[in-house]
């Protein structure tokens, strides 16, 4: 105890994102000071049953998605914003913790605040806080992301005022009504970046017989997707594998054919905002309308997607500025406030 | 919330972004209304954007929105706008949060002061922690360098400089007696062997004065028992050979015929010798009388003290281990 005290001192309070695309790390007083992909390169020799070891984490081994060997497998620990592989995610927190350290001699023993999806089970949070606590967190705490996003993007959500976030992640997408430092409605759905990926992959098959990795298609997503017909036709020239041929063959997309492929999973996230305004409370339903939803995360880049949202809810909806970093600079800033006002304030775990 | 700044809408260069977005409205002939309804928004809201009028507007995070879709509504660079709005109207995206109920605030290890406090408190321990065991190793070598220095440096001290020289030869067997060759530094330089069971008188202490009245009264001494030497000479080496069993200076030498264990500690507690000596082996400890002696193989070990043969007879126990303690006195061995 007093040992975890004596590390502490030489450590940093840290803000967590653990999300399923990417891990950020918020420190206290720094800012932020690491963005990478959740991805693991798992080693493991001598055939199944052999010793595993970690060939490489975040950006190193996001390069090797989809292009391993046998004895190589990239994993992605986290889905659907909660983890899949326990042991898998530990390390990854691990080495991200001591890689914001610069103290190589002590290990650093911090205080932890992660971020967890508002539709997360008891299990699912269980296993994130003990996931952290292995990773040599002095203290965990959780709190829910919507919330997070909302302190993060800087709304006012002490004031007996509803306000509306929706932060698009990875995985899920997470609404909530704000008011009074507290959730008054939060919803989550399992669509996020990785759903737009799947869509388009599948589009490209179905309508070109060809067959795209991952990664080409979240290439193809950040270049020309966007959520609303807009008056710029953008092109990209991408390469696949020719499913009938089986051999590579290069082909062109353009922008409306991305608009046609994101139409499911954005409906879904439209609905949930829909469903989300209808069971508000009047009251608060009110102030949203007046002020407009708060789009976060790294869906929100989405090119027009603000848009959409206006057109199919007629409110006003603004994008949070650097939404990429909400959550985990919300989760910063409710470290400090723990410190100034105590723990049980903000509803954290 | 920010600083809100209501700053009147002045003409100057470049134009505030309030008048950039309403000469670009009018510009693309939209009225106030036809905006409001094309961003979602109330007319005053988009009013107090134009006019710049940040109290009359939600939180930035809101207006930085705000102003965003407006501009791309009417063609305008978003950025450049924003930049614009930024520099004009100075503010902080992190709101001000208080909690809603008195909060009871806890411990708080992390604010930079205090860790900075506790590292110092930490290291300044540790400092004189450091010290304190360093002075008392210092001061335990010394009190040791003491001790063993004390044989050597207080049989020098306690003499004048005018006092005799004394020599000792230690490589003592314990059979033959051992002798001591003493030099007189005065008188007729005679070299005068003499039998140590004679010479070595144990004496408590031996002050120069008494050395000296020794010097005076000798040539008047007649009656000198069975010695062959000279009566002089032989008052003259009796003040000079006294002197080696001063306190602190007792000599015990160990001599092994067989392989034993052995550990002697001396008055002091200062460990002399602990281990195996080997058959045929000699040793000769300097320290405090008594001794304490502990032998492993006892019949196999002889042992005299300040030259007095010490018979150990009687405290060998049934495994041939011994444990005693000695010193002389009257010289003779005296157990304890």
């Amino acid at each position: 105890m007093f040992v975890n005290r004596f590390r502490g001192l030489f450590s940093n309070d840290l803000s967590i994102d653990l999300g399923t695309a990417n891990t950020l790390i918020y420190a206290r007083g720094k800012g932020i000071v690491l963005d990478e992909p959740s991805v693991v390169a798992v080693r493991q020799d001598r055939g199944p049953g052999g010793p595993k070891s970690i060939e490489a984490y975040g950006k190193e081994a996001k390069g090797m998605l989809g292009r391993t060997p046998q004895n190589i497998t990239a994993i992605r620990p986290m889905r659907d914003g909660v983890i899949a592989d326990f042991n898998i995610t530990e390390k990854m927190l691990q080495h991200f913790i001591r890689s914001v350290h610069e103290s190589q001699i002590l290990r650093p023993s911090p205080r932890v605040l992660i971020c967890v999806p508002c539709g997360a089970t008891q299990v699912e949070r269980r296993a994130i806080r003990e996931s952290a606590a292995g990773a040599g967190a002095r203290k965990v705490y959780l709190i829910e992301e919507p919330m997070a996003a909302a302190i993060g993007a800087g709304m006012p959500v002490d004031e007996p005022r509803g306000s509306m976030v929706l932060d698009i992640g990875g995985g899920t997408s997470e609404v909530a009504v704000i008011s009074l430092n507290g959730i008054v409605y939060a919803a989550s759905v399992r669509v996020g970046g990785d759903r737009f990926d799947e869509a388009i992959i599948s589009y490209v098959r179905r309508n070109y017989g060809i067959l795209i990795g991952e990664a080409t298609a979240e290439r193809i997503k950040q270049q020309i997707g966007n959520a609303y017909p807009g008056q710029e036709l953008l092109e990209i020239e991408i390469k696949g594998r020719n499913l009938s041929e089986g051999i590579p063959r290069s082909f062109s997309l353009n922008s409306n054919e991305i608009l046609e492929a994101l139409q499911e999973p954005l409906h879904g996230i439209v609905s949930a905002v829909k469903t989300a305004l209808e069971q508000t409370p009047p009251e608060l339903g009110a102030d949203v309308a007046e002020r407009g939803i708060v789009l976060t995360g790294g869906g929100a880049l989405l090119k027009d997607l603000d848009r959409l949202l206006m057109e199919e809810t007629g409110l006003p909806v603004v994008t949070a500025e650097d939404p990429l970093t909400c959550v985990a600079r919300g989760g910063g800033r409710v470290l400090e406030l723990i410190d100034k006002h105590g723990g049980d304030f903000l509803a954290v775990e | 919330m920010s600083e809100s700044e209501n700053r009147e809408p002045e003409i100057h260069e470049p134009v505030a972004f309030g008048q950039q977005l309403m000469l670009a409205r009018e510009k693309a002939g939209m009225s106030i209304d036809e905006a409001a309804r094309a961003l979602n928004l109330k007319e005053e809201t988009v009013e107090a954007i134009e006019d710049s009028a940040l109290d009359k507007l939600p939180p930035v995070t809101f207006v930085q929105g705000y102003i965003r879709t407006y501009a791309r509504l009417l063609g305008l660079s978003e950025e450049k706008i924003l930049s614009e709005f930024e520099a004009e109207v100075p503010h902080d995206l992190e709101s001000e949060l208080h909690p809603r109920s008195p909060s009871q605030v806890g411990t708080n290890s992390q604010t930079p002061v205090i860790k900075l406090v506790s590292v110092l408190v930490i290291v300044l321990a540790a400092l004189v922690l450091f010290y304190a065991v360093y002075s008392y190793y210092v001061e335990r070598t010394e009190r040791i360098e003491q001790s063993s220095q004390a044989a050597d440096n207080e049989a020098m001290m306690q003499f004048p400089p005018e006092a005799p020289l004394i020599e000792q030869q230690s490589g003592i067997t314990e059979d033959d007696a051992p002798t001591a060759a003493t030099q007189s530094a005065y008188a007729e330089d005679e070299e005068i062997q003499t039998e140590a069971g004679v010479s070595l008188q144990p004496a408590e202490e031996l002050q120069p004065e008494q050395a000296e009245l020794a010097e005076e009264v000798a040539p008047e001494v007649e009656s000198v028992p069975d010695t062959a030497v000279s009566d002089v000479s032989i008052e003259e080496i009796m003040p000079a050979a006294k002197p080696q069993p001063i306190t602190g200076g007792d000599i015990l030498a160990v001599s092994a015929e067989q392989d034993s264990w052995a550990e002697i500690v001396d008055a002091n507690d200062i460990q002399m010798f602990s281990g195996t000596i080997k058959a045929g082996r000699e040793l000769n400890l300097t320290g405090q009388a008594p001794f304490e002696v502990f032998l492993g193989n006892a019949p196999g070990v002889s042992l005299s003290l300040n030259s007095i043969s010490v018979d150990m007879a009687k405290y060998i126990r049934y495994n041939n281990v011994a444990q005693f303690k000695i010193s002389v006195e009257d010289g003779r061995a005296r157990f304890h």
